[in-house]
């Protein structure tokens, strides 16, 4: 494998690139929710930079939490914790939030404006950091869709009934009267002679 | 090294072909033992037992190898100008654990494509020679779904009723009615009502992260207990680093490393391998030998070649209503309209439009991919109210197209990898322009608002055919009608590297039909 995966969290190798697949390592990276109980990765500060990230990615907005409300940064913090190259990548992105705030405004990420750090994502987004920025978003959108109170909203606003793939639903049984006009039709296919 | 008593028939891969041919042989009397790579899954590690089954199929449940990564994997690397993405489990069930389970006869046409349409090559059997094995998969396997379809021969009723069609398939029906194209409901093997033991389907919706309740007819769970009742053994966590020879040339067995890495020696009379259509080709090209130094039963050259994954794309409409997208089975309606070459198109064969439910919420987000003030305005738009047309088209059998081992990355047991290399054809390539332009109609006429596609060539490896082809001239095929290997009696191919051509169906059916009559011609051929 490309990757040593008995390195301890803490101490990726950040000559890492952040090219890299970081896909490759999620077969090895589930966290079950009752596991994501604190931060295994972040230090306090950096926390705060992610949490602020995950909210310009997922905004509150009527029923619908923020990311950082349901910790979905906290779920990306101890899904990357799994795997050195995600261990890198998520500590190189939350780096590179914050060079890019104090360059351009001179303060932390999460104290800037959220115009401010939308600019920041964008530029990231678009740059060189295009790929760290992929994976923040993919593991704040996985923490953000498996929390009870997210779900409850996309039922609340979609009427996607989230119970249902694990329950079980009844729905229209298929009719076979639709098929009139299919029936009295000659047949469509090729004849092939043996 | 140890070594092993002797069945009639090696079966090396327990999925969809290796559970009905072993199924098949067992029932017909012969003593057999199949090997396994991988494991029995886990009935509580099925996502969909759980909540958050979304976020475990994009981790452990992956049906990508290389990200799965687990040591009864092996990798596998995508390149080419339209790599495509082989979805492949190591269990007992293969790749059906995951499956859509659209269960589709091939069309007599397929087999004669050479000769009707220069186009690919011809079947060295006929659409007759399968009928009779599908119609036994299909009461093997409890099929959903009605006779009578007018875009296809005369066959016997499948032993259930279609599958709930819910709000999305009523949607597709009058879709297909107001275009005046010929549709039918959708042949699935998801059991309607309870059969053999297994609980009717009630819905569950996303087939592809598993089916708890054993609704979704897996080969773990239809031809296996009974294989095993039958007195079948299956060894998982069983890999096999190479088919051996005898001194005369002819397979004798394997080398197989257990679940604790030991080496052992297994004889067999016949050896079957039915790894699928990577895993078959690895194995062949692995077993290299001193008489077949460019892998075994690969005179031809042909061994890894032709692989085919069907022309196939998706194409979403976004609907005003909602359309139920938390429910019922993969597929729904579909429509053999285009199946037959047409010389008004500008390529020949053709395709199916299925019209298949929708998406879920982390699934419909990450596509999406909006962010910030825009995301839940964006997911609010489009979650139950997308509804997906599947559209399958025969893809060429192409020798560029290709399977070949990669030593830069190995296996758990330090054997290769694999790389995968393709292109699409100019041929599909015009036929999915074609189908999505007809899917567009489709979702239009279904009362759509807007339409999005994927693409051309989006990369779905969801269908691994060809790499090992069936021929009846040695200089380009690896087996022959019977499945046997050109080059080595004894061994035996049957499984989705088999088929010369893939038409333009979902395969599953057909490769476990092929599987049943493989094993009638080993058993047949059993004193030879």
């Amino acid at each position: 494998m490309a990757f040593d995966r008995t390195t301890p969290p803490g101490e990726a190798t950040l000559e890492q690139t952040p090219e890299a697949d970081y896909s490759l390592e999620f077969g090895h990276t589930y966290v079950p929710p009752e596991e994501v109980t604190e931060f295994v990765l972040l230090s306090p500060a950096q926390q705060r930079t992610l949490a602020a990230w995950a909210d310009r990615l997922v905004p509150a907005g009527g029923s619908w939490p923020s990311a950082a409300e349901v910790e979905a940064h906290m779920y990306a913090d101890n899904c990357a914790a799994r795997s050195p190259l995600l261990r890198s990548m998520l500590l190189r992105a939350v780096e590179l939030a914050e060079r890019e705030a104090r360059a351009a405004a001179g303060r932390a990420f999460a104290e800037c404006e959220e115009a401010g750090r939308d600019e920041i994502l964008l530029g990231i987004a678009a740059g060189d950091g295009g790929t760290l920025f992929d994976l923040v978003l993919e593991l704040v959108f996985e923490g953000y869709y498996r929390a009870p109170r997210v779900l409850e909203a996309v039922e609340e606003r979609t009427g996607f009934k989230v119970s249902a793939p694990v329950d079980g639903i009844e729905i229209e049984p298929f009719d076979e009267a639709l098929l009139e006009r299919i029936k009295g039709l000659p047949s469509r296919y090729r004849e092939v002679r043996r | 090294m140890s070594a092993q008593a002797e069945p009639d028939v090696l079966v090396i891969g327990a999925g969809a072909a290796g559970a009905a041919l072993s199924w098949r042989l067992a029932e017909r009397g012969a003593d057999v033992l199949c090997l396994e790579e991988g494991d029995w899954v886990d009935r509580d590690s099925i996502p969909k037992a759980h909540v958050d089954w979304e976020v475990r199929g994009r981790h452990y449940w992956n049906p990508a190898p290389s990200i799965r990564d687990r040591d009864v994997d092996y990798a596998v690397t995508n390149l080419g100008e339209n790599p495509v993405d082989p979805f492949m489990y190591s269990a007992v069930g293969g790749s059906t654990v995951g499956f859509g389970a659209q269960y589709w006869r091939l069309q007599p046409s397929d087999f004669r494509t050479r000769t009707l349409d220069e186009y690919g090559v011809d079947w060295p059997l006929a659409y007759e020679d399968l009928v009779p094995y599908y119609d036994i998969n299909e009461r093997e396997v409890g099929v959903s779904g009605l006779a009578g379809d007018p875009t296809g021969p005369a066959r016997e009723a499948p032993p259930l009723p279609p599958n709930a069609m819910g709000a999305v398939g009523r949607r597709w029906a009058e879709g297909f009615e107001r275009l005046g194209w010929y549709w039918w409901p959708q042949d699935s093997a998801i059991v309607s009502r309870d059969y053999r033991g297994r609980p009717a389907c009630t819905n569950r919706s996303q087939c592809a992260f598993g089916c708890p309740q054993k609704s979704l007819s897996t080969a773990d769970v239809t031809y296996w207990p009974r294989a095993l009742e039958l007195g079948a053994e299956l060894r998982v966590r069983s890999r096999v680093r190479r088919i051996v020879l005898d001194s005369s040339g002819a397979a004798a067995g394997v080398e197989y490393y257990d679940a604790d890495g030991r080496l052992h020696e297994q004889r067999a009379r016949r050896v079957a391998l039915c790894a699928g259509g990577i895993g078959s080709p690895r194995l062949l090209l692995i077993s290299a030998a001193g008489g077949h130094p460019d892998g075994l039963a690969n005179s031809s050259g042909q061994v890894g070649r032709n692989l085919m994954v069907h022309a196939q794309t998706l194409v979403a409409g976004r609907f005003p209503e909602p359309t139920e997208a938390y429910a019922g089975t993969v597929g729904a309606m579909s429509s053999r309209q285009f199946y037959e070459t047409d010389p008004d198109n500008d390529f020949v064969r053709g395709f199916i439009v299925a019209g298949n439910r929708s998406y879920s919420p982390l699934l419909t987000a990450l596509q999406l991919r909006k962010w910030g003030a825009e995301h839940h305005e964006a997911l609010e738009h489009h979650l139950n109210h997308d509804a997906v047309v599947y559209l399958c088209g025969e893809d060429e059998p192409e020798e560029h197209n290709r399977v070949e081992l990669d030593y830069s990355r190995l296996d758990a047991f330090g054997l290769p990898g694999v790389t995968t290399t393709y292109k699409l054809s100019e041929n599909s390539r015009r036929m999915v322009e074609a189908a999505i332009g007809r899917a567009r109609e489709l979702c239009e006429a279904a009362g759509a608002e807007s339409v999005r596609d994927f693409g051309v060539a989006p990369g779905f490896g969801w269908h691994l055919l060809g790499t090992a082809r069936m021929g009846a001239d040695p200089a380009g095929s690896v087996i022959d009608a019977d499945h046997r290997a050109h080059d080595v009696p004894g061994l035996y191919v049957a499984d989705g590297s088999s088929l010369p051509t893939g038409g333009a169906v979902n395969p599953a059916h057909t490769i476990q039909a092929l599987a049943l009559r493989a094993a009638d011609r080993i058993w047949e051929a059993r004193d030879e």
